[in-house]
């Protein structure tokens, strides 16, 4: 009778085990699931394409051989690759322009701060013999805040210069 | 008569076993009830968010398409530029209010600007920040848009075409459909 009884008690006990851990394991993952971190943005955006495509258009000041020859981004991004001393015929220095300008349409163009969607932005231009993304000469690298989180939308643009290309991406944090 | 009670003792208890069975088969229906809920409300979320992302996307297409219709284009040479002597002259001209379907159209020069808000007009323009094509209701949201180059011909020195920096926004039914 004694031991009858000992075994309807150690099945309600292993049953009860088992409920709670079939309830711990379900509360786990709804707590998992509700914990989770925000999904981390890293995709390629049209948007920033389109603005470093628009940018490569722009008309800047300094003019070469002379005026009103004056040069785009893209000219200046060449030469201050191929001839880094140049100068424009206003007497700057082509990479300073280029530096200015850069800096001057991407402040312009995205808010960048701790109480803005933006954390940051980081800019680069390179130039590569071939195709091969990550490799290549830095020909100008300008950034802005921080820009170290996994959330971010990068767009590119490229056009030749023989026998290589080069490459202007920008990153935007998130 | 001991029997009949012990059996009967024996059918009451089992009934119990029985209840006790079903109150927890019901609870964790319930409890896995819930869980189903609140996983599906996640990921439906996630999903509504992408398809928002993806139709935002899908309207700035449209404004940049918009860019590069023949009223606003500058060659073919430029992909993406806007003239805007043309962009001046459309503003003037009241039977394009109804031609794109649009409640608001309107291109901002972004760079160089320095923070210049007026509205562009023949007399201002190029010390000017808007020009605003089309405005129907005063109340444009957020409208999609589209980073261009603003393009106009220069007559100094010997005359040459500078381009600016600038934004292209529309707002209006044709591009609701598609989350603009």
């Amino acid at each position: 009778m004694v031991n009858n009884k000992k075994n309807k008690g150690q099945e309600e006990i292993v049953g009860f085990v088992a409920i709670v851990l079939l309830v711990a394991v379900v509360a786990l993952i709804f707590l998992g699931i509700s914990l989770r971190k925000p999904v981390d943005i890293q995709k390629e955006s049209k948007d920033v394409s389109r603005f470093l495509e628009s940018t490569m258009l722009y008309t800047t000041d300094c003019a070469f051989g002379y005026e009103p020859n004056y040069v785009t981004p893209k000219d200046l991004m060449k030469e201050c690759y191929l001839n880094k001393g140049k100068k424009c015929l206003n007497d700057e220095e082509v990479c300073l322009v280029l530096n200015d300008t850069l800096k001057g349409i991407l402040d312009n163009s995205w808010k960048v701060g701790e109480d803005s969607a933006i954390k940051g932005y980081s800019f680069n231009s390179t130039y590569s013999r071939n195709s091969t993304k990550g490799e290549g000469e830095s020909i100008i690298s300008l950034g802005k805040g921080n820009c170290t989180s996994s959330s971010f939308v990068t767009g590119e643009t490229f056009f030749a210069v023989y026998p290589g290309t080069i490459t202007s991406s920008l990153k935007l944090c998130y | 008569m001991i029997n009949m009670r012990k059996i009967s003792k024996k059918n009451n208890n089992a009934q119990m076993k029985i209840q006790e069975m079903a109150f927890v088969l019901v609870a964790i229906m319930i409890f896995f009830g819930i869980v189903a809920i609140f996983y599906l409300k996640v990921s439906l979320s996630n999903l509504k968010g992408n398809v928002e992302l993806q139709r935002g996307q899908e309207a700035n297409e449209l404004v940049r398409k918009i860019s590069s219709a023949p009223e606003f284009y500058l060659n073919k040479e430029c992909d993406g530029c806007i003239d805007m002597d043309k962009v001046l002259l459309l503003k003037e001209r009241k039977n394009y209010q109804g031609f794109w379907n649009l409640d608001y159209l309107a291109v901002e020069v972004i760079y160089p600007n320095s923070n210049k808000t007026e509205e562009c007009t023949r007399s201002n323009f190029p010390n000017c920040g808007i020009v605003t094509i089309i405005n129907k209701t005063g109340n444009t949201g957020i409208p999609a848009s589209a980073f261009v180059a603003l393009c106009r011909q220069e007559f100094k020195q010997q005359g040459y075409v500078k381009c600016d920096l600038g934004k292209i926004y529309a707002s209006g039914k044709s591009l609701e459909s598609t989350g603009g």
